[in-house]
């Protein structure tokens, strides 16, 4: 299938920006691993016209020669023979709770595109003990150039934007959310 | 119990999206819930299977909580293996009659104008209700003869003289049911070029026996299933989203089959026939005459298998065709679930949402991929329900298409 722009869904305002894209009369994806509670606007979004993949991921990225752009996507659902296809594709995965980025004992990194994280190299500085104050690792995120362009191995994709929680040093929900309670 | 499930529960983080999600919790307080059937009670089965909470005999296996999951849990999965593995049944004979479709139904189909009258007569219904337990207020679909399989040997001579061949699953339904789809199916694919042979020796999906405890003969006929696929020289097409997600997922998740090879070759028609059209290996001509207005139906198995907009995108193509696309509800059917005397009334309760949603589009059709939401739909909205391969079919120009596909019969 080929679409305007495809987006990786799972962070806060995914259906809210394929909505903004639909309405400027683009076609539109979005693939997401799950429901958010409480959230209407991915139904708000199929009903805009959008195509909603729900409950499936991206399990195969298939990249151009010289690994400057992305030609297609595969989902966990669809298979290996069905190729999604997009001329932009927009990371807005969210942070560590929806797994737009992932950690293991020594590194963060983001699981579908291995687009370069910016994070502490020493794993001991990722916490602090006091559990309430603003902890290192919420600032975790994507790096990318002035057009908000993913960056792999300190090199542009050209077709892969980053928007939202998941870039570095990017908005905080959890904590904005807390605030304004 | 497969491994990927007794593992993958830990992924869950009881953010409880599934159980705002599960239409058997809106209208029954008895089910403890997706959440709490699923991965919160699976550990406590794997210490002691004592621990089998008889209240999972409500889950429907729609799958909606597995779809919403944001940790992408088998929480279905977990359930209806627990099920498999525990359940007992109050009504053994009803459900092994409901469950065993191709039995019933070679034993129906010759006598279906009989058989089909008997079972909607009145006395008839209350006596199945009194006595094995099958509800007197459901609908029983009905029975067709000739079956599909006999039609087909007719045409089997005319199948052989196209270049290219694919070969269909028609499972129970088309065969003893509704032999129209499985008509339609052949016309379809006969105007896009390709003939049709039938997959040798194909059992019933084993979609009712697995939700029914049946396991003996669901492995039987998985296994069989799987051999017939294996040796299919041609890619292999069901036209039901409930065998598709059966053969395709639940033969691994719930049998412990090997399914990988059987992925490459088995496909649901539609999607398959999508990507065909856009690789450009099929077209399409359209008959200017063709007039619908259609509600599409999502079948909760489709969005598991997140194929839906295959179909959608397919019946867009139509001139003719008014198509809009309601929110995704349960019918509440579940298979057999909506025919026993114990459940109907929590059935229909599920799936009134969806005909208040279908009804208000105003359609004059509804379209969808699964058999039992159809008779379900049918029942609940008084409107016709078809398939959209039949869809396809009827709104196909059959000779221009023929034309484009270079059909050389």
């Amino acid at each position: 299938m080929r679409f305007d722009y495809i987006i990786i869904g799972g962070g806060q305002g995914d259906a809210l920006l394929g909505r903004e894209l639909l309405s400027k009369g683009k076609s539109c994806a979005l693939i997401c691993q799950g429901r958010q509670s409480g959230d209407n606007s991915r139904e708000a979004f199929r009903k805009a016209g959008g195509c909603l993949f729900m409950g499936d991921s991206v399990d195969k990225v298939f990249y151009s020669e010289d690994g400057s752009r992305i030609e297609a996507l595969c989902t966990e659902n669809l298979g290996s023979g069905s190729l999604l296809v997009a001329d932009t594709y927009i990371l807005c995965s969210g942070r560590f709770f929806t797994r737009g980025l992932c950690s293991d004992m020594d590194k963060v990194y983001e699981p579908v595109f291995g687009a370069d994280v910016q994070f502490e190299a020493d794993p001991s500085l990722w916490c602090r003990s006091d559990f309430f104050c603003r902890q290192p690792f919420e600032d975790f995120g994507l790096v990318c150039d002035e057009g908000f362009h993913a960056l792999k191995n300190g090199k542009q994709i050209e077709n892969l934007i980053v928007a939202g929680d998941i870039l570095c040093n990017g908005q905080n929900n959890i904590e904005s959310l807390c605030k304004s309670l | 119990m497969q491994e990927s499930l007794t593992s993958g529960f830990e992924q869950c983080m009881k953010c409880s999206i599934c159980t705002e999600v599960c239409p058997m919790m809106e209208v029954n307080p008895l089910y403890p819930g997706p959440k709490q059937a699923g991965p919160d009670a699976l550990r406590y089965r794997m210490l002691d299977s004592s621990f089998f909470d008889e209240n999972l005999k409500y889950c429907l296996n729609c799958k909606r909580c597995e779809v919403a999951c944001p940790s992408g849990v088998k929480i279905a999965d977990i359930i209806a293996s627990a099920k498999l593995e525990n359940a007992h049944s109050a009504h053994a004979l009803r459900d092994k009659m409901l469950a065993s479709t191709d039995f019933v139904g070679s034993l129906a189909s010759p006598f279906a104008p009989v058989v089909n009258g008997v079972l909607s007569l009145g006395i008839s219904k209350s006596l199945l209700d009194s006595t094995i337990g099958v509800s007197k207020h459901a609908s029983m679909p009905k029975y067709s003869s000739p079956k599909f399989v006999s039609w087909f040997k007719k045409q089997q001579a005319s199948q052989k003289s196209f270049g290219k061949q694919i070969q269909y699953f028609h499972g129970c339904y088309v065969n003893y049911n509704y032999p129209q789809l499985g008509k339609a199916f052949v016309s379809l694919m006969n105007a896009c070029g390709y003939g049709v042979s039938l997959l040798e020796k194909q059992k019933c999906c084993g979609v009712a026996l697995i939700a029914n405890g049946q396991k003996k003969q669901a492995l039987k006929n998985a296994d069989i299933n799987l051999q017939a696929i294996g040796k299919a020289n041609a890619p292999v097409l069901s036209t039901s989203s409930s065998c598709t997600l059966t053969i395709r997922e639940e033969y691994g998740q719930l049998l412990g089959k090997d399914t990988a090879p059987s992925k490459e070759k088995f496909h649901l028609a539609v999607k398959w026939l999508y990507e065909q059209w856009e690789k450009g290996a099929v077209k399409f001509a359209w008959r200017e005459d063709f007039k619908m207005k259609a509600a599409y139906h999502t079948p909760c198995h489709m969005q598991k298998l997140g194929y839906q907009y295959y179909s959608i995108e397919l019946l867009k193509m139509i001139p003719g065709l008014e198509l809009s696309v309601p929110e995704q509800q349960c019918c509440g059917i579940a298979g057999t679930f909506g025919f026993k005397k114990e459940y109907h009334e929590l059935s229909q309760k599920i799936g009134s949402k969806l005909f208040s949603s279908l009804k208000a589009t105003g359609c004059d059709y509804v379209i969808t991929d699964c058999e039992t939401c159809k008779w379900q739909i049918e029942a609940g909205c008084s409107l016709p329900v078809l398939n959209p391969i039949e869809v396809l079919a009827r709104a196909l120009d059959i000779e221009k298409t023929k034309i484009l596909n270079n059909n050389e019969e």
